[in-house]
């Protein structure tokens, strides 16, 4: 099922993104830049060496961070992303 | 001891409850847990994949539905906190506010009063030091696992929402026409089957007849204007599928 949630949306495309240092933008307006790890047909985004910024603007670095699908409002495709 | 202040706010969503005893993906032992910089406590936490729970070694703590959980994460950075952890943001507020489970996290964040800056969403940030520091992949994963069991219901449906509402241009395209959609009226009398036709002509016989006695029934305009405007979803003339245009805009 989650496979075919995946086939028939958008997220097909942040699939690719495994491996690319990427943006995610939160609803909340923090904002977290990472290494991809993994995306789910669901929107969840796990990232690795991550630069957290908060709603703040505090700043920090998390090793590992997962952030719930519902939580995304933007993800940025990088240039060299290959999204064909 | 729950009353008693030591020092910090009142933490009246803390409560007595047993420990989750089923679909315990992860239980760490010695976490101290640390609510918007103030310390709970030390006691164990359980990653279930019902919800998150911690309990102070005296027995209360309270529980985190996935739902309003916004993210987590590993810290290490030192600099930000002085001990390595696992880092929770929950959507909800959790100060004197009574709230045990926050609610739903979309778009039911009322349960805050006032002082939230600009009417944001409320967050509220857990961390959960363990003892042991190299349990926190384990936690983290497992968190992970437990948050996937707990997709959005409301996206998914928006996401795989194939409800066309007129003109599924995909499946025409794909030359579905097996799948009665939409036919223009030239296109429409192509794929009518022999009894199509017989029932298409039967239809406008008996259109022309109540034409002509002035009889409007509802939507129906003259035979001329039908054949201008065969529209699938006012006159049943072209094969269509019951209801499938009740919710559609009738203009084009």
């Amino acid at each position: 099922k989650e496979r075919t949630i995946a086939e028939n949306s958008l997220v097909i495309l942040l699939q690719g993104l495994h491996g690319l240092v990427t943006t995610v933008e939160l609803r909340d307006e923090s904002a977290a830049t990472g290494r991809v790890t993994n995306v789910d047909a669901f929107m969840n985004v796990r990232l690795t060496e991550v630069t957290f910024t908060d709603r703040q603007g505090s700043v920090a670095q998390l090793d590992e961070l997962f952030v719930a699908g519902r939580n995304v409002r933007y993800v940025h495709i990088p240039d060299e992303g290959d999204i064909r | 001891m729950l009353e008693e202040g030591r020092g910090r706010c009142a933490m009246s969503f803390l409560k007595r409850f047993p420990p989750p005893a089923e679909g315990v993906r992860h239980r760490q032992p010695d976490t101290e847990a640390v609510l918007a910089g103030r310390s709970l406590g030390a006691g164990t936490l359980y990653i279930a994949e019902s919800r998150l729970s911690w309990l102070e070694n005296s027995g209360v703590g309270f529980s985190l539905d996935y739902p309003t959980i916004s993210l987590h994460a590993v810290s290490r950075d030192l600099n930000a906190y002085p001990w390595e952890h696992l880092y929770v943001m929950v959507s909800a507020k959790f100060e004197e506010a009574e709230t045990k489970e926050a609610p739903m996290a979309e778009g039911e964040e009322e349960e805050e009063e006032e002082d939230s800056d600009d009417d944001t969403e409320p967050i509220a940030e857990f961390r959960f030091v363990p003892s042991d520091k190299s349990a926190l992949e384990a936690m983290f994963s497992a968190m992970c696992d437990c948050q996937a069991l707990h997709p959005d219901p409301d996206d998914e449906d928006s996401d795989n929402d194939y409800e066309g509402e007129e003109y599924d241009v995909e499946a025409h395209e794909l030359q579905q026409g097996d799948i009665p959609t939409f036919y223009t009226y030239e296109e429409g009398l192509s794929h009518l089957t022999a009894e199509g036709q017989a029932t298409l002509e039967r239809l406008e016989g008996m259109l022309a007849q109540s034409v002509s006695s002035q009889y409007n029934m509802a939507g129906v305009r003259t035979e001329d204007s039908i054949r201008e405007f065969e529209d699938g979803m006012e006159v049943d003339i072209a094969p269509v599928v019951a209801g499938q245009f009740e919710d559609a805009e009738v203009d084009h």
